[in-house]
């Protein structure tokens, strides 16, 4: 049973890790599909809080997968689900690498980059959509969000934590009388 | 390393899937130290999130059946939404007004986000498309 789950934290994550262009964050949809409602690995609230706790510590946001593996399997599977998505996408990027200074300012280089930016852009905004939905924050939590959003926006280095700890703190305020 | 060369660098760990810094690594790695320098950049990356993701997540089991936890949490929850929300807009501003781009963005948000067809069958169905489309542009 075990090595099933192992087995398929890997099975799952691998293909993301190839196809996470424009970065981890374009995987989110994905992830949150697969992690939630085909595998039941955790419910949606759980999601959510280790989306937010991956996007507080320092480090890519995609250790989200870390955190998912821990919890349906302990060490093994944050193991196995850490490895599953940064291992293949940084074998790919090595080799690419290697052979890219060769071809260096070539006219496929240029439909490439032009060509993904918008998908990894399109998948950003889906990644967002699919949180946005299972969140359940209510009106507040919409307000917290337009909030974080506007002061990401506007002081640009501010550290991400920060802004995370703001949310909370409101949250508290309002219902923690 | 010349700075042009780093700003290479910085494209192809944009373009190419992976977290966007983890590629940065093994690009500034790979040239600079070879293989070894590739391999233990991303090791250094990502060994000390391990540990403080996990802490974090064990601290949150621990305490998950707190109420104030619970509030505490979906208010990190929306903020964090908010920092993806800002990514995805100056993402979309950066892109331009350009018709294909901005087709190639909306399509992707309909059809993953909206429809919630599987992610990797609509990236594999539209980025041939969308780069066959690129490729044509760059002639003009």
């Amino acid at each position: 049973m075990r090595d099933n789950i192992l087995l398929s934290l890997v099975v799952v994550f691998v293909p993301f890790s190839l196809i996470s262009v424009g970065g981890g964050p374009s995987i989110l949809a994905g992830i949150q599909r697969e992690a939630v409602e085909v595998h039941h690995w955790l419910n949606a609230k759980e999601f959510v809080d280790l989306f937010a706790i991956a996007r507080a510590v320092p480090g890519p946001g995609t250790m989200l997968v870390t955190a998912i593996g821990w919890h349906v399997a302990g060490w093994a599977g944050a193991l196995a689900a850490t490895l599953a998505l940064f291992v293949p996408s940084s074998i790919l990027c090595y080799w690419v690498v290697r052979v890219w200074h060769v071809h260096r300012g070539k006219r496929w280089h240029a439909a490439l980059e032009r060509g993904l930016a918008p998908i990894g852009v399109g998948l950003l905004g889906a990644g967002l959509i699919s949180v946005l939905r299972i969140v359940d924050a209510g009106w507040t939590g919409f307000g917290v969000t337009l909030g974080a959003g506007a002061v990401a926006a506007y002081s640009a280095g501010i550290q991400p934590i920060l802004i995370l700890l703001g949310g909370a703190t409101a949250f508290l305020l309002i219902y923690q009388p | 390393m010349a700075d042009e060369e780093f700003v290479n660098g910085f494209t192809i760990a944009q373009i190419l899937p992976g977290a966007n810094v983890a590629n940065l690594i093994i690009y500034v790695g790979q040239r600079l130290f070879g293989p070894l320098g590739a391999i233990l950049g991303v090791s250094a990356l990502l060994i000390a999130p391990f540990f403080m993701v996990i802490g974090a997540v064990v601290c949150y089991q621990v305490l998950k059946s707190q109420h104030w936890l619970a509030a505490a949490m979906t208010g990190a929850s929306s903020a964090a939404i908010g920092l993806l929300l800002a990514m995805f807009i100056s993402n979309v501003r950066r892109i331009g007004r350009a018709w294909r781009p901005l087709v190639f963005v909306t399509a992707t948000v309909i059809g993953v986000g909206v429809f919630r067809w599987p992610l990797i069958a609509v990236v594999a169905v539209l980025a041939p498309i969308s780069i066959g489309l690129a490729w044509i542009e760059e002639r003009h």
